[in-house]
């Protein structure tokens, strides 16, 4: 009768008995159904073609009731087996619940291989729903996405961009660009400088995708532009060396677009920028160099880059190659150049003819 | 019954017990459509247990069993059944290709459908019919869906020239 009782026991707990569960149906059988799943799935001795049953059922009911998402969390912790992981993940991101979010951008911070990996941004994706008009929860997953894709060798799942798409706004950007300012500045490690990097990269690649939009509805946009020029030169400010360059050289190449241009001049080189702030005047060759091309760009939309230019550059500057790079500055034929556009000439330039001065503006501003 | 028939595979005293289509195992089905035996496989499209409906499904797509079509096609338009057992038939559908079932999986794939259909339906008729008006027309209602897997399977479909 023991042996029997065992055996029907053992029966009971079969991965098809577990998928039967998946047709419970009212409120007491479902729970009666769940409790029975999760019971399998944390049991650590059960047979593991039971335990990813089990959490398959899980995702099938699609309960997000505390014992569910805790087991399925369990399912997923990273000392289980890879399968099991990965069939937790399916099954949370099942439950496109406000309770299993948290749960999934948890485990993004967990050690975790390629396959398991895709199938939390799965997961994750899943829920877009559930976190698009939330910009906190936005935040914390967009930063544990960045944890995921900045503590693995080689590019994440495709997900990983898709989901950034979606999730990675200009405002949520700057959010996440200030925290990693933050732990910057509580602890100046290399990952923490190549996260502010990262964090740059990924609000400029952003502004810049949205040119479009902030074209079609400058006013709608302003206030997101300015944080994001402000939280630029924040993160240039904290690593100079390194992001410092690469803002410099990201602005530089919006200077095409009037409505970013004249935000990014002002944070650079601004009235409220104070001189010694001022990229031009630098200690490091390099980065004064990379700011006289941006500067030089941007002053067609601001009046700061241009007196920058002016007083440190033309006046100030003895590194040959950064006065280079002005004259180097590419020039439309009959357009003044850019140093000529720093001291104030403007106009157009006459044609050439044969045996006349080849140059003449047509004055002083 | 001798303690032999009791330690066999797939518990025999527990299964008739339980549901009144006996012991299934997910190899069970597939081995019928690899043996052939595709009336029976058919046959438990209607078992009362919703997991045994979608491995048959599977198992008739991964068979190509032809003969399934209208009771796949059943299945689908079940607006009543289980939402995964209806994306299992759409798969097995756009395997068997059968192309005079595209404006169900068009109706099956509407705003309202679970996002496992959606993808299903995605595949299905990408798979028969790339070209094809109701291939089309859905690739372009889902390239804007809610989704984000919807949108996103739906955008690289007409990229990549089902639906375009």
């Amino acid at each position: 009768m023991v042996l029997l009782l065992g055996l029907a026991a053992g029966c009971a707990t079969a991965p098809t008995h577990m998928y039967d569960l998946m047709d419970a149906e009212g409120d007491e059988a479902v729970a009666d159904a769940l409790e029975s799943a999760a019971a399998v799935l944390t049991d650590r001795g059960a047979r593991a073609a039971t335990r990813e049953a089990a959490a398959r059922t899980l995702g099938r009911l699609r309960s997000d009731a505390p014992a569910a998402i805790s087991a399925l969390q369990l399912g997923l912790a990273a000392d289980q087996a890879p399968g099991l992981r990965r069939q937790s993940a399916w099954a949370l991101g099942e439950l496109r619940s406000p309770a299993a979010l948290p749960v999934l951008t948890a485990a993004l911070r967990s050690p975790l291989d390629d396959e398991t990996g895709a199938y939390l941004l799965e997961a994750v994706a899943k829920h877009y729903p559930v976190m698009a008009g939330d910009e906190e929860t936005l935040v914390r997953v967009v930063e544990a996405m960045v944890f995921y894709a900045g503590n693995r060798q080689g590019a994440p799942a495709a997900m990983y961009d898709l989901l950034g798409a979606r999730t990675r706004t200009v405002a949520v950007n700057v959010r996440v660009l200030s925290n990693a300012l933050q732990t910057l500045s509580s602890a100046n490690t290399a990952g923490n400088r190549a996260a502010v990097y990262n964090a740059t990269l990924e609000l400029l690649e952003k502004v810049a995708s949205k040119t479009g939009e902030i074209r079609a509805g400058p006013a709608a946009w302003s206030a997101r532009v300015e944080a994001a020029m402000r939280a630029a030169r924040a993160a240039h400010d904290a690593d100079p060396e390194g992001t410092g360059l690469l803002v410099l050289w990201y602005l530089g190449q919006l200077a095409s677009e009037q409505e970013l241009a004249g935000p990014a001049g002002q944070v650079l080189a601004g009235d409220d920028v104070p001189e010694a702030a001022r990229p031009t005047r630098s200690p490091r060759a390099a980065q004064r160099l990379v700011a006289a091309w941006a500067l030089a760009r941007l002053q067609a939309h601001a009046l700061g880059p241009r007196r920058a230019l002016l007083l440190d550059v033309l006046s100030d500057e003895l590194e040959p190659k950064v006065m280079q790079v002005l004259a180097d500055l590419p020039v439309r034929a009959g357009e003044v150049d850019a140093v000529q556009r720093v001291l104030g000439i403007t106009g157009r330039i006459a044609p050439a003819t044969p045996g006349a001065a080849t140059v003449r503006g047509e004055g002083h501003r | 019954m001798t303690l032999l028939a009791l330690l066999a595979p797939g518990c025999a005293i527990y299964c008739p017990v339980y549901a009144t289509s006996g012991c299934v195992e997910v190899a069970k089905l597939d081995g019928l459509g690899a043996q052939g035996r595709h009336e029976a496989l058919i046959g438990y499209l209607d078992d009362e247990r919703s997991w045994v409906r979608e491995e048959a499904a599977k198992a008739l797509g991964r068979h190509h069993v032809r003969a399934a079509q209208p009771a796949l096609r059943a299945r689908l338009n079940d607006g009543s059944e289980r939402r995964y057992v209806r994306a299992e038939a759409a798969r097995a559908l756009g395997r068997l290709g059968a192309r005079d079932t595209t404006s169900d999986l068009r109706a099956a794939a509407r705003a309202d459908a679970a996002p496992e259909l959606k993808l299903a339906v995605l595949e299905a008729l990408c798979t028969m019919d790339p070209a094809g008006p109701d291939t089309q027309a859905t690739v372009q209602g889902l390239v804007t869906d809610e989704d984000v897997l919807v949108a996103s399977a739906a955008k690289h479909r007409q990229g990549t020239g089902c639906g375009s």
